[in-house]
């Protein structure tokens, strides 16, 4: 019988982008542009760049449609150019390498971006495209808002993965178990409204407002995936819950035809704005569209990668190593149905009776669920203690007032057992501290708890009490509490064994605020740290 | 392969209403006339929100005079809205009305997805409470900051520098003296705003009789909600320095505000 399974690398199940409804029905064209992209590094190593980018739709950007295409090209011309620069051994980069790579993503990569998209949109606007409005319209000086476009990027390697770029995309990394994690989205920018970051910014504002990170992939190493989305889906979400439900679901979605051949040094070529399904069946538009009518109504994009680690592979038969590999995703999806277990239905499953090399990890960690389905330890006490505190909470919320200090005594929640696995907050300190680069990126997602706590309208004590289900507002909680010195809370911290990136991360979250940075957990670049 | 067991939803859009109820209110039957504005309005504001999904409009309102309170407390579908009549009689707690509605713009109650929200500050007089306390409640709230915030004044009595306030100050004017949005290139839109120097939704909008009320509360419902329903995504240095919704232009009047006080006719 045929046992193989996927080499290790990189799978592309998903390049789309969908004309939103509301676009659709005012009959404005899809602002929204992908692309996927195939690069050989020099030495050999195959390189995938997947963008996406969404052109502003206020009207002062009436051509951003174009804009957006021209933001994933100039991001492959960018990338071809810069290929020499990136780490190109055979095994997994070094500090330096990634040091290296991370210095090129933050300054280079910036500069060059914008420089290549101007001179492309500055083209467009001299050729006039046949609007009729080009140079030859005296008095109208060249400016680039007309085509004003966020842009996201992966950058896929066997060796190590990077992500770069401007703007209000979402990127979502889920792991085999089909929990969902977001890891990068825009930190509060200034303005009103729909504001965001845009390759039409002045290049200091462009360089402050861009984000990018490296992370190596290990070897042995788990299985993943990574979500990239414009904010069209996030939007349509009634919340971050439901959106990272979503994408969870959306990396189990079936391939059609072969997979891109990350192994392989071809251009795909896909790319442009508009419609578009590159490599896709129509399942993925269906569900674009889907959501698009069901939610706010923006154009919508998404570009999925899967990282097969090896570890899940089978050997495979002699004599078929170059044949095409089976499938990658035909079963369902993880469900988020109450009471189930989690599922890598992403993940090939093993055949012939052969059981997946999945015992490297001996207690899996709990695949994301939407809090509505979680399961309730204690139900009838922590459900009351939620419910009172939650009471409270909104109580106070509506009459506008500061909490008063809890009187009495509050406890860390018990830290005794020594294992990890077993620990809500040891595990969440392991998960985050096994890999820094979660550090920021979790914490940006926990504003309102920060922003509750400095405010006074939120009780630490009410996050501890809800340690179990939500251990990183524990975390904070705790972190606040000992930031403000109270007796015996550092004890909490320290039991806790922090990384430094961690606690550093932590006490961030309590540094005075200033115009410059109004949230002090969101810098303005995120990078691991080292 | 079925869909997850996800909520996919459209966006909020907070309409919410600030009325003046003291005893001026009572006068040559303004407060009909308000009560009658909105209620014809509510037809139109439906319509509106049926021709754009994305949107969901939610109304609220609140009185103010002795005291404020909610006289629409709950987010309400403009489909499912009666308006009950408001009644005039004592002072006007306005800023106290600013600290209500400041502490529904927090987040949470506020969704984090919700469209700008649009805020219509009607009154005819002067506050007689904390009116600094409030704004200064209000405007520390980022949801107020972004909202589209509009004022209507009624007759030659309201304060036009405290209604002015609580808009907040014009954006610069643009090469032709109308409000383009600073960073837009003049024509690049295809359309130049029509309002003049004279008459811009970003000054209190002056309504001297019963039927120039009207039609300022129908284009606050209708023409201003289907602007922000239909809210885009912009640069944010330029947005920065502008209103969160670029807002459409004024219904013709009779008169223009300021400019042309006439007796009044309500």
């Amino acid at each position: 019988m045929v046992s193989r399974a996927p080499e290790r690398g990189w799978r592309i199940p998903g390049v789309c982008s969908r004309q939103g409804a509301s676009h659709r029905r005012r009959g404005q064209p899809c602002q929204d542009a992908t692309l996927e992209r195939v690069f050989t590094l020099p030495g050999g190593l195959p390189l995938t760049l997947l963008a996406v980018a969404d052109g502003h739709g206020a009207p002062a950007h009436h051509r951003s449609d174009v804009g957006s295409a021209l933001a994933c090209q100039a991001a492959a011309e960018v990338v071809a150019a810069g290929l020499s620069r990136l780490p190109a051994a055979a095994t997994a980069p070094g500090e330096e390498d990634l040091g290296g790579l991370r210095r090129w993503l933050a300054e280079d990569l910036p500069r060059a971006l914008q420089q290549q998209w101007l001179a492309a949109v500055r083209r467009h606007w001299l050729e006039g495209s046949g609007r009729g409005d080009g140079p030859a319209q005296e008095g109208v000086a060249f400016s680039p808002l007309p085509y004003g476009s966020t842009l996201g990027l992966l950058l896929l390697t066997p060796r190590w993965w990077a992500l770069a770029g401007l703007g209000d995309w979402d990127l979502v990394r889920v792991d085999r178990q089909g929990g969902a994690e977001l890891l990068s989205q825009e930190g509060p920018v200034p303005g009103a409204g729909e504001a965001t970051a845009s390759l039409c910014q002045g290049e200091a504002e462009l360089a402050a407002a861009f984000r990018s990170s490296a992370w190596p992939l290990a070897e042995p190493g788990e299985p993943f995936a990574l979500v990239l989305c414009t904010d069209g889906i996030r939007k349509s979400c009634a919340s971050d819950a439901d959106f990272l439900a979503l994408a969870g679901w959306l990396v189990g979605l079936p391939p059609a035809g072969a997979p891109s051949a990350s192994g392989a040094a071809v251009d795909t070529g896909a790319g442009g704005s508009g419609d578009q399904g590159a490599g896709m069946d129509g399942d993925l538009a269906e569900v674009l569209d889907r959501i698009s009518a069901e939610g706010c109504g923006d154009d919508v994009s998404v570009v999925i990668g899967r990282w097969q680690s090896g570890l899940t592979a089978l050997q495979p038969v002699p004599g078929q190593e170059s044949e095409a590999e089976p499938p990658i995703s035909p079963e369902p999806p993880p469900k988020l149905l109450p009471q189930q277990e989690p599922q890598a239905a992403w993940l090939p499953q093993p055949h012939s009776g052969l059981e997946p090399a999945f015992a490297l990890q001996p207690e899996p960690r709990p695949a994301f669920q939407p809090p509505r389905h979680r399961e309730r330890r204690w139900p009838l006490l922590s459900g009351a203690l939620l419910l009172g505190g939650t009471l409270a909470l909104l109580l106070a919320t509506a009459l506008g007032r500061r909490l008063p200090p809890l009187e009495g005594s509050w406890r860390v929640p018990p830290l005794a057992s020594p294992t990890a696995g077993r620990d809500p907050l040891r595990r969440e300190v392991a998960r985050l501290c096994l890999e820094p680069a979660l550090v920021v990126a979790s914490l940006r997602t926990r504003q309102s708890q920060v922003l509750g706590l400095r405010q006074g309208t939120l009780r630490p004590q009410l996050l501890l009490l809800d340690a179990d289900r939500d251990p990183l507002g524990a975390l904070i909680a705790i972190s606040f509490l000992a930031h403000h010195g109270e007796a015996g809370r550092h004890n909490g911290m320290a039991s806790l064994g922090l990384c430094p990136a961690l606690r550093s991360a932590l006490e961030s979250l309590w540094l005075p605020l200033s115009p410059v940075n109004p949230t002090a957990m969101v810098a303005p670049s995120h990078r691991p740290s080292p | 392969m079925a869909f997850p067991n996800v909520r996919l939803a459209s966006r909020p859009l907070h309409f919410l209403y600030l009325c003046d109820c003291s005893g001026s209110m009572e006068a040559q039957g303004k407060i009909q006339s308000l009560n009658q504005a909105i209620r014809q309005s509510l037809p139109g504001m439906a319509a509106v929100a049926r021709d754009n999904p994305e949107a969901r409009v939610l109304v609220r309102a609140v009185r103010f005079a002795d005291r404020a309170a909610w006289h629409i407390a709950t987010p309400t579908p403009v489909e499912e809205l009666q308006w009950v009549d408001l009644r005039a009689g004592g002072v006007t707690a306005m800023g106290e009305a600013l600290e209500l509605v400041a502490a529904e713009l927090r987040s949470p109650p506020m969704e984090e997805r919700a469209l700008p929200p649009v805020l219509v500050l009607i009154s005819d007089g002067q506050p007689t409470d904390d009116f600094e306390l409030g704004l200064a409640a209000l405007m520390a709230e980022p949801w107020a900051r972004r909202a589209v915030r509009l004022a209507i004044a009624m007759g030659h009595d309201a304060d036009a520098e405290v209604l002015q306030r609580f808009i907040g100050p014009e954006p610069a004017p643009g090469p032709s003296g109308g409000a383009l949005p600073p960073g837009e290139v003049p024509g690049a839109s295809g359309e130049m705003p029509r309002h003049g120097p004279g008459r811009s939704p970003r000054r209190p909008l002056q309504a001297a009789n019963a039927t120039t009320l009207a039609r300022y509360i129908q284009w606050a419902s209708t023409a201003v909600v289907g602007a922000a329903s239909s809210s885009a995504s912009r640069l944010a240095e330029a947005a920065a320095s502008q209103e969160a919704v670029p807002l459409p232009d004024l219904p013709p009047t009779e008169l223009d505000p300021f400019d042309e006080p006439e007796p009044l006719k309500w």
